[in-house]
């Protein structure tokens, strides 16, 4: 380490300056309003969360999840065809038109998973698929849906 | 502003803080951040004043840095000592003001430094101390002095410090210090003249 210059430890030795007793005061003071703003920021930033946390869960009450909803119209569906395969179709038009409607939302159900179609996409088929599989059981001869009941 | 001799000779930034005062402070305890202000708030002022050469502008320096420290101390992980830490802070914002300064006023060290000689209006009865003599000196030039020779800067931190080349900082330290050097000459030789006036004259023989 060189040795300090005449000049160097002259300037060292300039005395240390006290600064005025209000800038103590000043900065208190100043310290406080900080607190206050992190205080309030703080509180809105609390209330902001929970805001958001209540309007996630309102968004979500509504329905289940895409997945969740493909599961429960899966299920829907087996239990109609189940109830289907117990009973006798009777045979009209309106039951030809809707057997060939269901043909060709389970080409369409199977041409959408051959593509990797998500659950957004699969589920308005299953929901068609479920609603014609009612509809062949409301069309099935009175006296079997009687003995189901 | 009040004078008094420093106990260390130097602006005391050398001084411990404990653990708890700093675990406090983190936590924006104001009992312990006062105890912070009371142990440095004189070094930090100092330094401040000694940068920026004026003593409103110092206490601005020093509040600001005091208010940003609610904050900042969070950041303080303990690798340099507190002091340390706290007088770069307070450096950087004292050269933050000088830097608002240069817009301002076009202080430009090597232009002042150039146009003005070092013989050049001192008179012969004022009071020259030194720190009478670093207010001569631009703003910039005497905050380069007193970091490098003082507070011990490289001239690399200095660069940065001030958003310029090495070679400007030793420019601007090698010219500072030749003109206070100057400067203090002048003063020594107008102080030896006062004084052979006045001593009585011994008959020869």
């Amino acid at each position: 380490m060189n040795p300090l210059s005449p000049l160097a430890c002259r300037l060292a030795e300039l005395p240390e300056l006290e600064p005025p007793p209000a800038l103590r005061a000043r900065i208190e003071a100043a310290w406080a309003a900080r607190q206050r703003h992190r205080r309030l920021q703080r509180i809105g930033g609390m209330a902001l969360a929970a805001g958001l946390a209540l309007a996630a869960l309102l968004l979500r009450l509504p329905g289940p999840t895409p997945d969740e909803g493909l599961a429960v119209l899966r299920d829907e569906s087996r239990q109609l065809e189940q109830r289907l395969a117990t009973g006798t179709l009777v045979h009209s038009s309106a039951t030809l038109a809707t057997e060939l409607e269901l043909q060709r939302v389970e080409a369409a159900l199977q041409q959408a998973y051959d593509q990797g179609a998500g659950a957004r996409d699969l589920a308005p088929l299953w929901r068609r698929r479920v609603d014609l599989l009612g509809v062949l059981l409301q069309l099935q001869q009175p006296e079997q849906q009687l003995s189901q009941i | 502003m009040m004078l008094s001799p420093s106990p260390t000779g130097g602006v005391a930034f050398a001084q411990d803080v404990d653990d708890v005062t700093l675990a406090r402070a983190r936590r924006g305890d104001r009992q312990a951040l006062g105890q912070l202000y009371q142990r440095f708030g004189r070094a930090c002022y100092t330094l401040a004043l000694r940068l920026t050469g004026n003593a409103a502008t110092a206490e601005d320096v020093v509040q600001e840095v005091f208010v940003k420290l609610i904050d900042a101390i969070a950041r303080y992980r303990g690798d340099a000592p507190f002091g340390a830490w706290l007088k770069r802070m307070t450096a950087n914002a004292a050269i933050d003001h000088l830097r608002a300064l240069r817009f301002r006023d076009d202080d430009d060290p090597e232009r002042v430094l150039s146009e003005t000689s070092s013989e050049a209006e001192l008179a012969p009865d004022a009071d020259h101390d030194l720190w009478t003599l670093l207010q001569r000196l631009p703003a910039r030039a005497r905050a380069v002095v007193l970091l490098h020779e003082v507070e011990g800067y490289t001239h690399r931190e200095l660069a940065e410090l001030f958003g310029q080349t090495e070679s400007y900082s030793k420019s601007i330290l090698s010219r500072s210090l030749q003109r206070l050097q100057g400067w203090l000459g002048t003063v020594s030789a107008h102080e030896s003249s006062h004084e052979s006036a006045l001593s009585p004259r011994l008959p020869a023989g």
